[in-house]
């Protein structure tokens, strides 16, 4: 057994206590990439990371056995799209602007969870998408 | 050379580098006109190569975001957090987390001496974190395609 402290340790990594709340059988795609599963830490670090997917700096985030959907498009760190529908296009929905990165964190998570009340009293733009 | 991942084998160097010999990272339109890249290459010249690691064999939620946090901050002590993202995958007690740099190749120099370390001591400390979890490396090399 190696004694190199690189190899051998030791590391400080522990396993989480309380388990966080995780949710799954989701479709996510951040840029080209695709997501089934999301912690709150998880879904901060995959907005971190919008801005390094090479031009397709979109989150999708989508229940798979859900209709609806909420997505955010990244314009700057401190400009973001959100749009949020009940239902798949072409169903109406409606769009909205965040200044904030942990905004747009806390929105998402809320939507997974099912509370509104944060995207509700956004300004919203309803959007016609006939 | 036949196209594909190449599943590497874990091996122990007794010529350990004393750092990290990443030295770069260019986006990959970029890095294609730049950058020579041979299988037989070695010492300091640098080569694109793709990265997916998988860890698997974690049998619940704890295990699971507990091997996510350690990968995400490998990934970033070896400062390739801005090109090799990490997911977590699977349902039930098949539960993994993987690291993957999709059709991004990042641009390495040293790396067939930095590559047998970096995969010991990841398994080293995934399997000090949850003893059977199985860590596969799979590096993607350019000259592949």
């Amino acid at each position: 057994m190696s004694s190199d402290p690189r190899f051998a340790g030791p590391w400080d990594d522990r396993l989480p206590d309380p388990v966080p709340v995780i949710h799954r059988n989701l479709d996510v795609s951040v840029g080209g990439l695709e997501l089934t599963t999301l912690t709150r830490e998880h879904l901060e670090y995959w907005v971190r990371c919008i801005e390094l997917q090479r031009g397709n700096t979109f989150m999708v985030v989508e229940h798979a056995d859900e209709p609806g959907f909420i997505q955010t498009y990244r314009n700057s760190a401190t400009d973001f799209d959100l749009e949020w529908c009940d239902a798949p296009p072409p169903a109406p929905s409606r769009q909205a602007v965040v200044n904030d990165e942990a905004q747009i964190v806390a929105l998402l998570w809320a939507w997974l969870e099912g509370d509104y009340t944060e995207l509700d009293a956004l300004d919203w733009e309803s959007v016609d998408r006939n | 050379m036949a196209s594909g991942r190449v599943r590497s084998q874990l091996a122990i160097s007794s010529d350990i580098p004393t750092a990290v010999p990443r030295i770069s990272s260019v986006p990959q339109r970029l890095a294609a006109t730049e950058v020579s890249v041979g299988a037989d290459i070695v010492g300091g010249v640098s080569v694109q190569i793709g990265v997916h690691v998988e860890i698997s064999g974690l049998r619940d939620d704890r295990e699971q975001v507990g091997m996510t946090m350690l990968l995400t901050k490998v990934m970033r002590e070896h400062r390739m957090d801005d090109e090799v993202f990490v997911s977590m995958r699977g349902k039930g007690a098949d539960l993994s987390v993987h690291a993957d740099s999709g059709d991004h190749k990042l641009i390495f120099s040293g790396f067939y001496r930095w590559a047998p370390d970096f995969e010991k001591m990841l398994t080293a400390r995934a399997t000090q974190l949850v003893s059977h979890a199985q860590v596969h490396y799979g590096w993607e090399y350019e000259d592949e395609f």
